[in-house]
């Protein structure tokens, strides 16, 4: 599912035009970015929870090479689903295979 | 910050953000998600533009091992939820750090050790020399006011100073007779003119500073002290012959005159040299030609007691409780978008504690807030003596 199908998806939900549940769309995720970016997490239940993680840097070593690389400390967004979405995938991976 | 936010909260702020009905942004995010969740069941792939793409990705079953009991079990294999954020929002969530760069770590780096290793300067001695090497250039001299006829030999020989030093040696006896003439200039300071002799690097200059001293103060035993031995022999037999000197020829007494001015002149070219840092002239000699000799040579000695730094330095600004000496300009760098003062001060000195030196360089005040395209100077550093 490709970002025109999700958001025609979600326009028929709502009872909105293609064009507004874009635009609204694009808020919503501007107002997630800006949360996210002062360090907030963003919880929504029975979906996962948005977090800002840091990590540590560390020396990479090129294995073709042998270089030794120092990679610096980088702040990433990570994705938790939540309990009960792990369990749909669970049961829905199940379906998809058998 | 570090605060959770709930749906409900993220849906108020949607309202306002996107100027809706709560009870509308309520019910868009949680279709939002929804359609999310189950486009996901669906097809295990969603894309949404400004968010990322969600995958349901296949894990293989796994053997493990139990780190209580030390049991091999096996991890079925299940699905689990992947989740890439988009370049562009991995970029603004990274943006505190995005100005770090990965950095190739050079054979047997250790990195504790990084900051040392900027090289100390030999350039000292080097500058003296390039210094005193204009000196010649220069032809009128305040000193020779009352010789007439000079012979064009005499200066040209007098005025570079290894010539002086072997010729100076045998005639100091009676330079220092014509000195007495000429005591003004110097009688008022003896002691400055030993402190300057000191501080210059001819040796040649010392010594017939020294006699001077001695002659028209003959209270001022310290002077002799400092000489070395056959010097001092030579003082004590100069007084001799400085008597039965000025009752000698016209002639030689003029050569000899002539010799002394061009003495006198160096040293107060020397003096003029160690006072320019402070004065901040470029070029020594004028500054010297316009003022009496006599001030001069007291503001040198100032100059030089106080300031024990080398001279070059100080045409540039300076930290005076850092550890470096500004010495040159290094590079200039133009600031690009990302670029920080931290950043460039690892490139080239590699700590980056020394951005400071960086700020004073370019008269930066707050070192957090640099202009892109902004024309920065590197400074070249010296490591300052330890006391």
């Amino acid at each position: 599912m490709n970002n025109k199908e999700f958001i025609s998806e979600l326009a028929t939900r709502v009872g909105m035009t293609a064009k507004d549940t874009q635009s609204l769309a694009n808020a919503l995720t501007a107002e997630m970015t800006a949360q996210l970016e002062d360090g907030n997490s963003i919880t929504i239940p029975n979906f996962g929870t948005f977090e800002v993680r840091k990590k540590l840097e560390r020396v990479m070593v090129n294995p073709a090479t042998g270089q030794r690389l120092l990679v610096p400390p980088r702040l990433t967004l990570a994705f938790r689903p939540a309990v009960a979405m792990k369990e749909l995938v669970q049961k829905g991976g199940e379906n998809t295979n058998g | 910050m570090d605060k959770r936010i709930l749906q409900a909260e993220l849906a108020t702020l949607l309202a306002q953000r996107a100027d809706i009905p709560i009870a509308d942004a309520e019910q868009f995010t949680a279709q939002f998600f929804a359609v999310i969740g189950s486009g996901l069941l669906k097809e295990n792939l969603v894309k949404t533009r400004g968010l990322g793409t969600f995958k349901i990705i296949d894990v293989s079953s796994r053997s493990s091992v139990n780190v209580n009991t030390g049991e091999r079990y096996e991890i079925a294999s299940h699905a689990k939820v992947s989740f890439t954020p988009e370049a562009n929002l991995r970029d603004i969530i990274n943006r505190p750090f995005a100005s770090f760069e990965t950095v190739l770590l050079n054979e047997g780096t250790d990195i504790a050790r990084m900051e040392e290793g900027l090289t100390d300067d030999t350039r000292l001695s080097e500058d003296i020399e390039v210094a005193a090497a204009p000196e010649p250039t220069v032809t009128p001299e305040p000193e020779t006011v009352s010789t007439d006829n000079i012979p064009t030999e005499e200066p040209a020989e007098g005025i570079q100073p290894e010539p002086i030093a072997e010729e100076a040696a045998p005639a100091v006896e009676e330079v220092t007779t014509e000195v007495t003439e000429e005591a003004e200039a110097t009688v008022d300071a003896p002691a400055e003119v030993v402190a300057i002799a000191e501080a210059a690097p001819a040796e040649a200059e010392v010594t017939t500073n020294e006699t001077m001293a001695n002659d028209n103060e003959p209270a001022a035993p310290a002077a002799i002290v400092e000489t070395s031995e056959p010097v001092a022999a030579e003082t004590v037999t100069s007084e001799s012959v400085a008597a039965e000197g000025e009752k000698k020829s016209g002639c030689m007494r003029t050569i000899l005159l002539c010799l002394a001015a061009c003495v006198i002149f160096i040293i107060g070219f020397c003096a003029g040299y160690f006072m320019r840092p402070q004065m901040e002239q470029p070029i020594p000699v004028k500054q010297e030609l316009e003022t009496p000799t006599k001030d001069t040579i007291a503001e040198a000695v100032q100059a030089s007691s106080k300031q024990q730094a080398p001279p070059e330095t100080l045409a540039y600004p300076q930290i005076e409780e850092g550890d470096y000496y500004i010495v040159g300009i290094r590079d200039t760098v133009v600031a690009k978008p990302g670029m920080t003062l931290l950043n460039i001060a690892i490139k080239y000195y590699r700590d980056k504690d020394l951005y400071i030196y960086i700020c004073k360089m370019n008269g930066i005040d707050n070192p957090n807030h640099i202009q892109p395209d902004q024309q920065l100077i590197i400074p070249d550093l010296v490591k300052k003596e330890q006391d």
